[in-house]
Parts: C-alpha cells; sequence; structure tokens
C-alpha cells in the first residue's frame, strides 16, 4: 500500500502538476477551449465554411451580413434555421446600396449540405461543409460580402489557417534559434555570451516595427505567396528569438549551478547531453509558457504589416489581409462587417494571452507579474 | 558607480554602432543600383548617353558606390558624422537630414507624451488594482490591461478616431486644427493640439499602460505584505500614505526599468498610428520611403528612431541606478 | 453626356468682347493691397494690373473678398492638384468647358494664316510677375535660348536642329513633329512662330495648362542667376553645392515652377516669382499657405481685381484616407483630386453635418487604360504584348459591366479607347471594338495562338512553353483604380493569364515607367477631347507603354529608342499628318486612320468611362459650376476646373483678412524682397 501511493505520487511529474494548477485558472481554461476552436478551424476551414473564400460573386459586392430566421414574417417559428431571399436596391439620394429581403420565399439551412469542391486536410476530396443553404438559394454570406462580392464569413475562417500557422511556425523557429543561442550563451558564457548578448540587446533595443519595414520591404512584391510567407516567418523569427534567449539564458545561469548539472559534469558528460538531458526539462515549462505569449505578437505583426502593404498581399487570404481591406473610413462607417475579422484576431489574441498567463502562474506559482 | 556609468555609455556606443550597420543593411537591400536609379528619377526619358555617364560618375562618387561594402559604409558613416550629410532623398529632392529634422521634434513630443500619459494613467490604477486585490475593480483593471494588448493598434486607431468623431466631432487625423495651423502658441492651440493628441497619444500608449499597470500591481503586491508596510502602519500612518511614502517609491523601480522595452514599443506603436492618423512624424515618411525605395532616407530614419530609442534606454538606465544604487553594484558583480 | 452649355459659349463671347473694352475700367483692389500700397510696399493698383487685363465675368453673381480655403494633399507635396482646381492655371491661352482651345488667358488673343504656318500671339501690356518684374516678350526669348536649347537641362534637345538668332531660335523637330519651327520676337509684346508645314494644333498646346513643357511661361529674369551662362559654371555649380545638391541644373528645375509636375508652386512669395493667382507666403514641410499676387492680370467685371478667395492653405498628408475623413468631419472647403466614385455615399451622408455638397462631375475618360510594354526587357511577355491575337484576348476577359456596376453605381459606360462621342472623329464602333465581355472567346483566341498551359500549373504558357507572368502597376489617384484593377486581376486570371496588381507609390511609379522596368502601366485614358487628340495622342492610341521604345525612336529620328516595325512606323506618319492638317477634313481622315488602327488592334486594355466624380464643395463657396451651367467635364483637357475659372469662385460669408493678419507684408518688405533666394531657401529649410 505504501509503495503504490508513492509510486502514484511519483507518476506526477512536473508537467502534471503545472495542469493540476491550471485547470484552476477558470479564465485560462476557457481560452484554451477557444484556442483549440482556432485550430480546429485552421486544419479543417473548408468543412466549416460553405462559400469559397476566394471566389468573387458578381455583383454581389458589399452585402451586410445575411440574417438566419427562425421566426418568418408571419410569426411562425421553424425548427430549421433560414435565411430570406433579398436584392438590391438603390437609394437615389444618399447613393447607398441597399439590401432588401424579400420575406415570401424561406431558404432553409441544411447541415451537412453540398456546396463548393475542396479537400479535406489537402487530401480528401470533398464538397460536403458543415452548414449551407441549397444550391438554387441565394449565397448564405453570414457576415456579409466585401467590395469584391466575396463572403467575409468565409474568408474570416479560411484565414485562421494562414495566421495561425504563421505564428506557430515563427514562434517555433525563434524558439530553437532562442534556444540555440541563449543555450550557448547560458552554458558556455564568456565571449560567445558577449557576442550572443550584445546581438539580442541590440535588437532588443531597436524598435521592432521600423526594421521588420524595412526588412519586409526588400521582399520583391510579386513573389508567389508561399515565399512571401516564408520571408515574414523568417524576418518574425529573426527579430523575436532575443526575448527568448535572454529568459534562456538566465534560467540556464541559475541552473547551471543546481547540483545534479555539477554532479553530471563531474562523471563528464558530454555538453550536449548535459544541456538536453538535464536542463532542458528543467525550463520546459518556461519554454510552452513563452510560446503562448510569443504568438500573439507574431499575429499581430502579420496584421500590421499587411496592413502596410508589405506583408501577405491578395489573393492570400489572411486576418491582416482582410483588415488591410477593412482600413477606410468608408469601411468602418458604411460597411462594419468587414471589420469582424478583427474581432477573430482580438479574441484569438486575448486568449492566447489568458492561457499563457494562467500557464505560466501554474508553472511557476512563486513568480509574479 | 562612475564604473558602471562608463560601462553602460560604452554599450549605447557598441549598440548604436551595431544600428548603424543594421540601417545601412536596410539601405542595400533593394535590387537594382542606386546609381542607376537615383540618375532615372532625376532625368527624363530623353537624357543623352553622354550626361547620363557623367551624372553616374558624380553620384557613384558621393556614396562610394564603386568600392568595396565596407568602404561604402564607411564612406556614409562619415558623412554623416562629419557633416551631418545622410544621402539625399529623391522623392523629395532634398538631403534626408532635413527631411528627418523636421519631423524629429514632434516625434519625439509625441513619444514623451506618451510616456507621460502612460505613467499618469497607470500608476493610480496599478495602486488601485493592487491595494484593491481580488476585488471587482481590480478583476476589471486585469481585464482591461489584456484587451488593451490584444487589439491591433491601427484597427484601434481608425475605430476610435471614428468613433470620436461621430459621437464628439473631434476632427479626424493631424495635429492641428485649418484655424491653428499657422496661428501662433495660444491656450487654443495647445488645446486644439491636446485634443488632436486624444487618439494617438491612447492607442500608442495602451500597449505600455497595461503592461506597466500590470508589473506595478505585482510589486506593489509584493511591497504590501511585507514588514516594513505594517511597521509603518504600526507607526499611525495612513494606509494611503504609507502605500505611497515607502511601497510605491520601491515599485516604481521596476517600472523604470521596464521603460528598456517599452520605449522601442512606443517607438514602433508611435509609427503605425502616425501612418493612420496621418501625423507629421517620421513615420508616415519611412513608410513612403520604403515602399518607393527611397534607401538613404529610410535607412537614415531607421539610423535615427533606434539610435534615440537607444539613447532613451540609456538614460533610464542611468536614471534607475541613481535612484536604487544597487543596479550598477549589482551589474558590477557579475 | 456631353451637353454644349449655350449659356457658357454666350460667357466665353462675353469674355472675349470685354477684353476689347477694358480701358475705360478703373481697377479696384483688396484693403490689404490698398493698405499696402500706403504703406509704400506696393506700387498703385493701375502700375500692377495690365492696361487690358482679362474681365472675367462671375458664373453667376459678383463675389466678394474673403475668406480661407483648407485643403489637403495626399500626392507629392510638390504636386498640390486639389490647390491647382483652386487657382487655376496661368497657360497664355485655356479651354472651353467643353474642351474646345485659344479662350484668352495670360496672352490676350493670337492670329494665324490661312495654312496654319504663321502663328502672332500677343501679350498684355503691363502684364507683370509677382515680383513687379515685366514680363514681356523677351522672357519668352530668354525662355527658348537659355532653357529649352539647353541640353542639360532638356536633355531630349538634340543641339544640331537649333539655330540661334538675335532676336528668335529656331528649333527643328521639337517634340518630334519633324517640323522646322522660328520663334521669334516681334515687338515687346508680340512673338510670332512661323513654322515650315502647317501647325494648326499649335493653338492647343498653348491652351493646355501643362500640356507641354515648352509653354510654360517661367521666369528667366529671376532663373538667370542659377545659369552658366549667366554667372559662369563654377558659380552655378558652387551655388548647387550650397544647396545640396550636384548639379547646378537641379537647384536650377527646384526653382522652375516646372519641377516635378507642379505648375503653380514657388518656393516661397518671390522666389520665385509667378504670374498665377496666388503667391506662397508661407511654408514648412506639411503646410503650405497662398495669399492673393497683387500683380494678378484678371478683374471681375466691376474692375475688381481677382481672386476673390483671400487665402488657401494646402495641408498635405501621408494618405488619402486622411483627407476622406477630414472631408466628412467639415474640414475640407474644397476636394476633386482626391475623391473616389465608391466614397460618393459617405461624402452623402455627412453633407449636413461638414456643410458642403458633393457635387457629380462625369470623368470623362477611361478609369483605367493598361498601357502595355511593347519594348518591355522581358521577351516573352514582350512578344506577347505585341501580338494582336493576346491584346484582343486580354481585352474580352475584362468584364467591364461588373466594374461598372460594382464600383461605379452603374451609370458608366464600358468601352474601349475612344475619343468622346462629340469630337469629329468618333465613330460608335471605336466604343464597342472588343468591348464585350467574352472570356470563352478569349480562351479560344489564346488556345489559337499557342498560349496554353502546358505544364498544368494553371497558367498559360507562351507557344514555346515559358512561363509567362507580369505585373500590372498603379498609381493611387482620381479614379478607383485599386477597386478596378483588383477585378481586372482576377479576369485575367481566369483566362489563365498570371497578372499581378501592384500599387506604386507616386514618385516610384513614375520612375519605373521611366525606365522600362514596368510591362503594365496604368493611367486614366484621358485626352480624348478635340483639344487633345490631336495633341497628346501618343499615350493613349499609340502602341507607346511605359519604358524606352518605339515612341522614342519615332521622336528622336531613331537616333534613341527601339525601332518599331513597319505598320506602327506609318501610325507615326499619319499622326504626324494629321497634325499638319489645314483642312477639318484632312484631319477627321488622318485622326480615323488612327482611330481605326486602334481600335482593330486594342493598343490599350480599358475599362468604364463617363462615369460619375464626385467634388466636394463647402457651402460657403459660391461661382462654383453645377450641372445647369455647362458640361462639367472631370477632364485633363479643362484641366478640371480651370474652364469655369477658379479665381472667380467666392467664400459668401467668411471674414477678409486684415493687414494684420495677413502675410503678404512681410513677403514684399523691402529687407526680404532685397534677400537672396538661396540664403533665404537655406534658412528656412526649404531645401
Amino acid at each position: 500500500m505504501q509503495e503504490t501511493t508513492e509510486t502514484t505520487f511519483k507518476s506526477r511529474s512536473q508537467m502534471q502538476l503545472i495542469m493540476l494548477r491550471f485547470r484552476k485558472h477558470r479564465l485560462a481554461k476557457v481560452s484554451l477551449w477557444i484556442i483549440g476552436g482556432f485550430i480546429v478551424c485552421a486544419l479543417f476551414g473548408e468543412f466549416f465554411i460553405p462559400n469559397d473564400p476566394t471566389h468573387a460573386f458578381p455583383n454581389m459586392n458589399y452585402i451586410p451580413p445575411r440574417k438566419v430566421r427562425f421566426v418568418d414574417a408571419d410569426g411562425r417559428f421553424h425548427i430549421r434555421p433560414f435565411i430570406y431571399d433579398y436584392k438590391q436596391e438603390f437609394n437615389r439620394t444618399t447613393w447607398e446600396r441597399e439590401w432588401a429581403e424579400n420575406t415570401e420565399v424561406r431558404h432553409p439551412i441544411y447541415f451537412l449540405a453540398r456546396g463548393f469542391d475542396y479537400k479535406l486536410l489537402g487530401l480528401i476530396p470533398t464538397n460536403i461543409h458543415l452548414f449551407n443553404v441549397s444550391e438554387t438559394a441565394p449565397k448564405l454570406f453570414l457576415f456579409g460580402t466585401d467590395r469584391n462580392g466575396r463572403d467575409v464569413f468565409s474568408r474570416t475562417i479560411y484565414a485562421t489557417r494562414v495566421s495561425i500557422s504563421m505564428a506557430i511556425l515563427g514562434v517555433i523557429i525563434s524558439i530553437v534559434l532562442g534556444i540555440l543561442l541563449g543555450g550557448v550563451a547560458g552554458y558556455y558564457g564568456g565571449i560567445p555570451d558577449d557576442v550572443i548578448q550584445r546581438i539580442s540587446e541590440l535588437l532588443l533595443a531597436v524598435p521592432k516595427l521600423p526594421l521588420w519595414m524595412g526588412l519586409a520591404a526588400a521582399v520583391p512584391s510579386n513573389w508567389p505567396i508561399t515565399k512571401v510567407y516564408a520571408s515574414i516567418v523568417v524576418i518574425s523569427s529573426m527579430t523575436s528569438w532575443p526575448w527568448l534567449a535572454r529568459g534562456i539564458r538566465s534560467k540556464l545561469i541559475s541552473l547551471r549551478k543546481e547540483d545534479y548539472v555539477l554532479a553530471a559534469q563531474s562523471y563528464s558528460a558530454s555538453n550536449m547531453r548535459i544541456i538536453f538531458r538535464y536542463l532542458v526539462p528543467n525550463f520546459m515549462s518556461y519554454i510552452i509558457v513563452s510560446l503562448t505569449l510569443a504568438i500573439p505578437g507574431m499575429i499581430l505583426m502579420e496584421t500590421a504589416l499587411s496592413f502596410l502593404g508589405l506583408g501577405l498581399r491578395p489573393p492570400a487570404v489572411s486576418w491582416g489581409v482582410l483588415l488591410e481591406q477593412a482600413q477606410s473610413f468608408q469601411t468602418v462607417i458604411l460597411y462594419p462587417w468587414l471589420l469582424i475579422p478583427g474581432l477573430f484576431v482580438v479574441t484569438a489574441i486575448l486568449s492566447l494571452n489568458f492561457v499563457g498567463d494562467g500557464l505560466r502562474d501554474a508553472a511557476d506559482p512563486y513568480e509574479k507579474g | 558607480m562612475a564604473a558602471y556609468f562608463v560601462r553602460r555609455v560604452a554599450y549605447a556606443v557598441l549598440l548604436i554602432f551595431l544600428v548603424s550597420v543594421l540601417a545601412f543593411l536596410v539601405i542595400q537591400l533593394p535590387p537594382g543600383d542606386y546609381a542607376t536609379s537615383y540618375v532615372s528619377r532625376i532625368s527624363s526619358a530623353g537624357m543623352t548617353e553622354e550626361r547620363r555617364q557623367e551624372l553616374l560618375v558624380a553620384i557613384t562618387q558621393r556614396y562610394a558606390l564603386d568600392r568595396p561594402i565596407h568602404q561604402q559604409y564607411l564612406t556614409w558613416m562619415s558623412n554623416i558624422l562629419t557633416s551631418g550629410d545622410f544621402g539625399m532623398s529623391f522623392n523629395w529632392n532634398r538631403p534626408v537630414y532635413r527631411i528627418i529634422t523636421e519631423r524629429l521634434p514632434l516625434t519625439v513630443t509625441l513619444g514623451l507624451v506618451t510616456l507621460f500619459f502612460q505613467f499618469v494613467v497607470a500608476i493610480p490604477i496599478g495602486l488601485f488594482s493592487a491595494v484593491n486585490q481580488y476585488t471587482k475593480g481590480d478583476y476589471l483593471i486585469t481585464l482591461l490591461s489584456f484587451v488593451g494588448v490584444s487589439i491591433p493598434n491601427f484597427l484601434l486607431a481608425l475605430v476610435v478616431m471614428v468613433l470620436l468623431f461621430s459621437n464628439f466631432n473631434i476632427s479626424i487625423g493631424g495635429l492641428f486644427s485649418p484655424e491653428y495651423r499657422e496661428a501662433a502658441w495660444s491656450a487654443g492651440k495647445v488645446l486644439d493640439l491636446l485634443q488632436h493628441m486624444i487618439v494617438p497619444v491612447i492607442v500608442i500608449g495602451m500597449e505600455s499602460t497595461a503592461g506597466t499597470v500590470r508589473t506595478l500591481r505585482a510589486t506593489m503586491l509584493d511591497e504590501l505584505g511585507k514588514d516594513y508596510m505594517k511597521v509603518a502602519k504600526a507607526k499611525g500612518l495612513s494606509n494611503w500614505a504609507a502605500v505611497i511614502k515607502h511601497a510605491l517609491r520601491i515599485a516604481l523601480n521596476p517600472i523604470i526599468a521596464a521603460l528598456g522595452w517599452q520605449l522601442p514599443a512606443i517607438v514602433s506603436g508611435s509609427m503605425i498610428v502616425s501612418i493612420v492618423v496621418g501625423l507629421p512624424t517620421v513615420g508616415p515618411i519611412l513608410h513612403q520611403a520604403l515602399l518607393s525605395q527611397d534607401m538613404y532616407l529610410a535607412g537614415g530614419i531607421i539610423l535615427v528612431l533606434s539610435s534615440l530609442t537607444i539613447f532613451g534606454t540609456l538614460l533610464s538606465d542611468l536614471l534607475l541606478a541613481v535612484s536604487d544604487p544597487r543596479i550598477s553594484f549589482e551589474d558590477g558583480g557579475k | 453626356m456631353l451637353k454644349v452649355s449655350k449659356l457658357m459659349l454666350v460667357l466665353v463671347a462675353v469674355m472675349l468682347l470685354t477684353t476689347a473694352a477694358v480701358s475705360a475700367m478703373e481697377y479696384k483692389e483688396h484693403p490689404v493691397l490698398a493698405e499696402m500700397v500706403k504703406q509704400g510696399l506696393l506700387p498703385p493698383v493701375e502700375e500692377r494690373i495690365p492696361k487690358d487685363a482679362m474681365i472675367v465675368a462671375p458664373l453667376h453673381e459678383l463675389g466678394r473678398y474673403g475668406g480661407t480655403a483648407r485643403v489637403f494633399n495626399a500626392e507629392a507635396p510638390n504636386r498640390p492638384y486639389t490647390a491647382q482646381m483652386l487657382m487655376g492655371s496661368h497657360g497664355p491661352f485655356r479651354a472651353t468647358v467643353d474642351a474646345k482651345p485659344g479662350v484668352p488667358n495670360l496672352f490676350k488673343g493670337y492670329d494665324v494664316n490661312d495654312d496654319y504656318t504663321v502663328w502672332t500671339f500677343y501679350l498684355r501690356e503691363g502684364l507683370k510677375w509677382s515680383d513687379g518684374y515685366p514680363l514681356t516678350a523677351e522672357n519668352y526669348y530668354l525662355y527658348w535660348r537659355y532653357d529649352r536649347a539647353n541640353q542639360e537641362i532638356n536633355p531630349g534637345i538634340n543641339l544640331d536642329n537649333v539655330t540661334i538668332e538675335d532676336d528668335a531660335v529656331i528649333f527643328y523637330n521639337e517634340d518630334g513633329r519633324r517640323r522646322t519651327v522660328k520663334r521669334e520676337v516681334v515687338d515687346d509684346y508680340t512673338i510670332r512662330y512661323t513654322s515650315d508645314k502647317p501647325y494648326p494644333t499649335l493653338i492647343n498646346s498653348f491652351s493646355h495648362a501643362s500640356g507641354s513643357w515648352d509653354y510654360y511661361t517661367q521666369p528667366m529674369h529671376f532663373l538667370k542667376q542659377f545659369h552658366p551662362d549667366f554667372i559662369g559654371r563654377e558659380a552655378a555649380e558652387a551655388k548647387a553645392k550650397k544647396a545640396g545638391f550636384d548639379t547646378w541644373y537641379q537647384l536650377y528645375e527646384y526653382f522652375t515652377n516646372r519641377q516635378g509636375q507642379q505648375t503653380t508652386v514657388q518656393v516661397q512669395g518671390n522666389f520665385p516669382p509667378s504670374v498665377g493667382a496666388y503667391v506662397l507666403v508661407s511654408k514648412t514641410q506639411t503646410t503650405m499657405v497662398f495669399e492673393r499676387n497683387p500683380y494678378y492680370f484678371k478683374v471681375d467685371t466691376e474692375g475688381r481685381q481677382l481672386p476673390y478667395i483671400d487665402r488657401i492653405i494646402v495641408e498635405h498628408v501621408p494618405d488619402r484616407e486622411i483627407i476622406v475623413g477630414k472631408i466628412i468631419s467639415g474640414e475640407v472647403d474644397f476636394e476633386g483630386f482626391m475623391t473616389e466614385t465608391p466614397d460618393i455615399p459617405l461624402y452623402r451622408r455627412y453633407e449636413q453635418t461638414g456643410d458642403y455638397r458633393t457635387e457629380i462631375w462625369n470623368f470623362a475618360a477611361n478609369a483605367t487604360g493598361l498601357q502595355l510594354n511593347t519594348n518591355y526587357k522581358d521577351e516573352v511577355v514582350r512578344d506577347l504584348f505585341r501580338n494582336r491575337d493576346f491584346r484582343i484576348a486580354l481585352q474580352l476577359s475584362v468584364d467591364r459591366q461588373r466594374i461598372n456596376d460594382e464600383i461605379l453605381f452603374g451609370m458608366g459606360r464600358p468601352v474601349g479607347m475612344t475619343v468622346l462621342p462629340e469630337t469629329m472623329w468618333f465613330k460608335p464602333e471605336y466604343e464597342e471594338a472588343y468591348a464585350e465581355y467574352d472570356p470563352e472567346q478569349a480562351k479560344s483566341i489564346l488556345d489559337s495562338i499557342g498560349v496554353v498551359d502546358v505544364n498544368g500549373d494553371g497558367w498559360r504558357e507562351d507557344p514555346n512553353g515559358k512561363d509567362i507572368a507580369f505585373d500590372i502597376e498603379f498609381v493611387v489617384s482620381e479614379a478607383p483604380r485599386a477597386q478596378i484593377l483588383e477585378i481586372v486581376e482576377q479576369n485575367f486570371r481566369a483566362i489563365g493569364i498570371n497578372a499581378t496588381v501592384q500599387q506604386r507609390e507616386a514618385t516610384f511609379g513614375f520612375q519605373r515607367s521611366g525606365t522600362n522596368d514596368m510591362a503594365v502601366w496604368v493611367w486614366h485614358g484621358d485626352a480624348r477631347t478635340e483639344m487633345l487628340f490631336p495633341t497628346y495622342i501618343n499615350g493613349h492610341m499609340f502602341p507607346t507603354g511605359p519604358g524606352i521604345g518605339w515612341w522614342q525612336w519615332f521622336t528622336s529620328e531613331g537616333t534613341t529608342g527601339v525601332e518599331p516595325p513597319e505598320d506602327v512606323k506609318e501610325l507615326f506618319t499619319w499622326f504626324n499628318n494629321m497634325q499638319y492638317s489645314t483642312t477639318q477634313e484632312e484631319m477627321v481622315y488622318w485622326g480615323q486612320k488612327l482611330l481605326d488602327n486602334a481600335a482593330e488592334n486594342v493598343w490599350r486594355i480599358t475599362t468604364v468611362m463617363d462615369f460619375p466624380h464626385p467634388m466636394i464643395v463647402n457651402n460657403d463657396i459660391a461661382n462654383f459650376p453645377t450641372e445647369n451651367d455647362g458640361p462639367l467635364i472631370y477632364e485633363w483637357s479643362t484641366w478640371w476646373t480651370n474652364a469655369y475659372e477658379p479665381s472667380q469662385f467666392f467664400f459668401k460669408t467668411r471674414p477678409q483678412l486684415t493687414i494684420e493678419e495677413s502675410l503678404l507684408p512681410q513677403i514684399y518688405s523691402p529687407s526680404e524682397m532685397s534677400m537672396d533666394p538661396l540664403d533665404r531657401a537655406i534658412a528656412n529649410g526649404w531645401l
């Protein structure tokens, strides 16, 4: 009996302890679900959207979000949600295009309905979507359409893939750079430490945006999307690793003096072995926290660069590209639904910050701030 | 202490040198040959070959373009250091130096006002939050400070601008209303300027303010639990007096220390917000210069902005060392 | 769409008549100027205004002096087009509201012989620059001799083609027209152009504010002090160095009013002097302030010196979007250049609170003309651009109706490149040629010329299997190009052509268009009026894309550029023949040959023309034309508002500047007037 208890106790690794504490953090827990949702969207985006995100429907631009209804004009309730037919009317005085609903015909929304062709996960060809109206019905534009007649809802969901993957990739590269450089600096000390320290100080002391702009401006504007994507990822990780490297370095410096490291050194374990066998696991939690907290910065950077015309450009679909197209008084005042992607960005960043904060508290309950 | 000062200054100089290398790199990045594009910009299509060559030679000499890259760098740097010659901007057809100096005062002012705003807003809020830990107000502040760092500032700038305009009829963009633009300084003009600064300052300051609130709250909570606070209260000091007299003084140090990362963030933020709001700072100029490959202008702005930021950080370091001598001691002890 | 207004024709006639009956008139001036005369800063009004000043009949009512107009600019700082729409031009002549040439302006009139070989132009006696220096025929002689015939200033000129005489300069092949023109000074107020071939379009150039650099009126008495022929090369170079330039002619150009594309912007006040309605009284990097030119040569029917509006403040902002914001918050008194059609609903919504009105003009040019570079450095793309079938396929693939409906409220006309229907050359088939939307036919044309997708990447390759990819580059101004090109790009991609639209910052765009780095350059298809079509056809009906190419070969008689194929050479000959025509029949004949050819060959890919263009006018501004006053042609020929004489726009209620507020006394103080312009420019940081 005595023994089993001990095993149970032992099997609770540091990770499990962290998760245990994390679960008490309610806001962070909810946020984690939201992030999960974003990741699912990024992976299976096409399944959740009724319309091809890059397709421009002619003469369907600037349609306001369509109301999904359960109760019809006569006050009858329908179990299956539906939309009404709509058509454009031009107002001669205001020059505004108004989209009037025709309440005579209901167009029900079906689940697991057919729509445009795509490959699920890039592999399985299909045309099944989570929901859609029938083929003969007017298109379903949950968040309305943009100036080109493209479905804002579909684009927003679809953009998750590029924006989230870009941020994650960027952060992973920064982490790797951070571990390598921070590790080298922290473990060896001396001249490598000095050089790496100075470079990272440089990158920390310089305002990031002008630097990003300068580097991104050199990316030829007629490169294909994938190359621009890769360049932005590289630029962002090149300028972001110092944050991580510095943290890792100071952690290492304190760990280096721990007894078990000194012990390992005494039986002449290789440096690499010491770093990866003993040191890395000890700051794994730190890395996960930094990773979570670094992603928002990457997302913000992607949107900022696109906004400045220096990042991804159409026909790429990313949150930055969507927001760039929404950046005008015309949009904010006349077509506010084009700002909906902004809500997604804010939600994603907020959730990541909450999760990161929750993780940090859980990983290191004694450290504050 | 003196040794610490010298070391910090030496670091700053080293950093500025590295920044200049980086800025020079940015100048070199765009494809194509500078002299050729320069000549093609200042001449029309029908230029004779002879003249074109002559000009090319002149430009090549001025920027040492025919020599190896490190010598080009040295020429560029020594032109800057000896005569303030940052090169010509071909968008503006004027020396870069003049364009930057005209816009710098406002850029710096905007940064300083934002810093000021950040402290004025963040300190009371952080204090309140710490003293009233785990109350509704505290939660609200924490939530808001999270939201503050989560909104892309260009989006926020636009939306805040439209909201202020449509609800309070506050004018959109720029720093002055037309009637004050050319007028001499007066109370009215200052008010007008402040009114126009609301949007940029709030938007730029949002991120750093949120950060400062959180730092201050955490350190204050630390200090509030310490023995000297109990002693102070036992001496009969009121709660607030104790907080402000003792705890705040110590809790401010991390905030000054945080200036090191806040300054670059404020500069970045002011850049993008200036572009949205249309402020006559260096931000929009850099943006334009990069989009049109006006590289000496772009490089010059990056160099000057970054150097100023490093200088600001240096000042905050030294300030911190004066206010808290332990810092210089610890640093020296490494 | 164009309505020729009888009213305006009458108006023009009245103006012409009254010009003759001037001498009896007593001139009146703005109180500030009167005060300055009292203080001895200015000579009396009769000595400042020509004896035969130009009399402007107000459009609706006599105006009053007063008011400050606030305008914004987001173009390059030295191109405040919006301000120009309020200031008007100071070209020798001007266009009528329906874009016909020959309305007197700076010059009071002209004579021409029957075969259009001898043109005599008459200056106004007593016309003065804003610094009080008389503008006489001598100025033009100095200009021809030291500016136009100087190879450093005007690199396109071949000195072998220039003969200089004591009172005349003879140019051969100016503008590549293969004619010899003698420009001579007859007396102080008369200049004469004598051409060896008929030159009927000369008045067109003289009537267009920036038609050609040749017809600018440059202040030579001022520019002398930077010119090596007057002060020696060493001194000229030294001045340039001092100002931070590399060569003397950069400094010289800086002081001319044609620097960049500016036509009215001066460094400040009388540095350099101007003949325009306004002088610059204050300049910072973001703001320019203009006040009335005390020497301006126009008066209203009561003899009051124009302009009516006291002051114009131009603020430079980095982005068009800011101007939109300023408009709806009521801070803009006039805007017509940075407004775009899709924003009309937004402007309309805030008319009440912003206290302005949205006037709808007719954008009488094709919104976007895609100029294909037939001499592009990428041979794959170049050869395709030279292939007529390929161009037809591109033209057929554009969904003009959709562009019209989605962006232009369905109010434009989806057409090919053509002249305006009111002109003498017009045939309906010019508009219709290949202008229908037929992507299927476009695809089959591409298939038939071997442009097919061989490697299956979704894009078509050229007949040799090489990848086709090119950029379509544009600069934001006037027409909603970004949105239109978004659709054009989709259309091209839909037929398998890998084209990418790129927005360029203005200066950079112009540079690239001049260096052959551009495959496709987008500009609006204007110059389609009777006035400009025979004068500037090269930009629109010819195969002359951006870059150094066929057109340069032609104008330089083969010394630069690329030799074109025979059928293109023929076009250039037809064009010259049109320019040499002495009868209308001849001109129509050659013009239609060119238009037939353009319609057949699709030299430009076009979208939509004749669509509504918004102009924002503060409610306090009066005498601004409305649709009842005649055609509101938004086009380059009429120089936008210029045909309606902007100097007679006025503010109904805004207060008048007082002598204390005005910056003119300072500009005209003896100490300022005697200052060295270079020192002054440097001291004030304008260089």
